[in-house]
């Protein structure tokens, strides 16, 4: 018997090895949730069936012929459109990519997930390349938020924060430049992780801004989120940006809990004075985590303004020959953003990475005091879908370049963050950041892990 | 420095014929909106305290090591 929807990805992994549910079972009852949700939802693009069960059906015969099988065996996990998927061209949201030959190879992070014995169901939706922090996409519809159809996913991994939400997968891959990871986890109330940058290989994977690209998993809990992690960790030459550390597993600390951590909360450019959602899961995570302490986490706001246009420069650059050539194929609504970002001067890029460098410092220096630190993931709940502008301390602002206005500071410097649903009474789901040090994934997993554990930290089950 | 007396307008204008860019009229206010909005990010850039005289940036090169 198939263990269910919501079942984490380790209890899946334990019965199909044991043999109390096969991955046939548990793959074809996925597909059955996503031919009946999926119309409302929009979480997948590609549904790669046919792949699904012949893989499947692999690991069972492994299993009964009682050959060893991988740690995620049968666990059905899928990846936002922009990683390589044999078999499909990489649209990273775009109709223009459509065009392009079908990827011949996997996603190496595909490939690492995939050598566990992790089942892919296919793509997910997403902003299109990745310039989205809502959800919505002229070419591929908007995708749902579970919790309510008629808001925001987020973005610009929209679908996978959609999918793990509501059952679509367990697991799934998403891209984070500037909050893209943290902002559909807090969204659809799901766990996610954005390692440090140069971390976890970008290879076979559609770029956005290669100075802030990074990968990471969704999952509805802090373990399966560790383990994903660790299947994906190691070198990988082939990713310019890679620091090529060592595996540096956190499976075995997760449950070492916080005793001894300094953990702060983050104030200045992260205060909550004016979003009051926002505000709750920032004080219930300060609770469960024992940090009275705010601190104010000095060049916030000019780091955003550096990630800001150090995105708009480089991502612009990149598309330029499509711009010039087809502007109006790309979505109205980030069209506009990138032919601005083709025209900024030189010096504000240069500045930018000044700054950048300027801010790491600064934080570094905070780190010397302070293990952990707490910061809203979003300033709120999930707009409507459709919702153009929010409001950002009494000042009306273009939803789409704002919703990050948390997580995009944290980014420009590579930070490692798990972003964590808060259960503190909202209508809608909502997150805070746990963030740490570089290459300190550890206490962020390990904080993440002691929050759920205190029943603080929660993946809500969406009525869908 | 980011210029104080920053023109969307003309800066546009010059840059879209700079780079062989066409600014269809449907497209012009949404590209004036986000170079405004740029515009604010550099001028925060320009008031952060780096020490003067440093020239010091994120993404600098690191050569390979020999027989890379």
């Amino acid at each position: 018997m198939s263990p269910g929807h919501f079942a984490d990805a380790r209890a899946i992994a334990r019965a199909v090895r044991t043999r109390s549910a096969s991955a046939v079972e548990v793959v074809k009852a996925h597909l059955d949730r996503i031919d009946s949700l999926n119309p409302v939802l929009n979480a997948y693009t590609d549904v790669t069936a046919d792949r699904a069960l012949a893989q499947a059906a692999e690991i069972d015969a492994r299993v009964a012929a009682g050959q060893p099988v991988g740690v995620l065996a049968g666990v059905p996990f899928a990846v936002k459109n922009l990683f390589d998927i044999e078999g499909l061209p990489t649209r990273a949201g775009s109709a223009i990519n459509r065009e392009r030959a079908p990827a011949h190879s996997d996603g190496e992070l595909v490939r690492r997930l995939l050598a566990a014995d992790a089942v892919l169901l296919g793509g997910l939706n997403m902003g299109e390349y990745a310039y989205d922090f809502t959800g919505e996409n002229v070419h591929d519809g908007n995708c749902a938020n579970p919790h309510d159809t008629a808001h925001m996913a987020g973005g610009s991994s929209s679908g996978s924060g959609s999918a793990v939400a509501a059952g679509l997968c367990a697991i799934a891959l998403g891209s984070d430049t500037n909050g893209s990871i943290r902002v559909p986890s807090s969204f659809n109330g799901i766990f996610g992780l954005k390692p440090t940058y140069g971390r976890l290989t970008r290879h076979g994977s559609f770029p956005f801004v290669d100075s802030l690209d990074h990968l990471g998993p969704f999952a509805r809990n802090a373990a399966d989120l560790a383990l994903a992690y660790d299947l994906m960790q190691g070198p990988d030459p082939r990713d310019g940006g890679m620091a090529n550390r060592p595996v540096e597993a956190v499976g075995e600390t997760l449950d070492k809990g916080i005793g001894g951590l300094r953990v702060a909360i983050a104030g200045g450019w992260f205060d909550t004075t004016a979003f009051p959602d926002a505000a709750k899961a920032v004080a219930m995570a300060a609770k469960g985590l024992g940090a009275a302490a705010t601190v104010d986490v000095p060049g916030a706001e000019a780091g955003r303004a550096a990630a800001f246009v150090i995105t708009n420069a480089e991502s612009a650059r990149f598309h330029l020959g499509r711009l010039k050539t087809r502007a109006d194929d790309f979505d109205p609504d980030t069209r506009d953003r990138f032919l601005a970002g083709a025209m900024i001067p030189a010096g504000w890029l240069v500045r930018a990475q000044q700054v950048r460098k300027w801010y790491l410092e600064q934080v570094m220096e905070l780190f010397r005091s302070v293990d952990l630190l707490i910061a809203p993931s979003t300033p709120f709940t999930a707009p409507r879908i459709g919702q153009k502008t929010v409001e950002i301390r009494g000042e009306d602002v273009l939803a789409r370049p704002n919703i990050g206005l948390f997580t995009q500071p944290v980014s420009c410097i590579g930070l490692p963050v798990a972003a964590v649903p808060v259960a503190c009474g909202t209508r809608l789901p909502i997150g805070v950041q746990l963030i740490a040090a570089p290459w300190r994934e550890d206490l962020v997993l390990r904080a993440a892990r002691h929050l759920e554990s205190e029943g603080i930290a929660f993946a809500p089950r969406p009525a869908i | 420095m980011s210029g104080a007396g920053f023109d969307a307008e003309r800066h546009l204008d010059a840059m879209a014929g700079t780079l062989g860019l066409t600014v269809t009229e449907a497209q012009r206010e949404g590209v004036l909106r986000f170079l405004s909005m740029a515009h604010r990010m550099a001028e925060i850039l320009d008031a952060a305290p780096v020490p003067a005289d440093t020239l010091e940036l994120a993404n600098v090169y690191h050569p390979p090591e020999a027989g890379a």
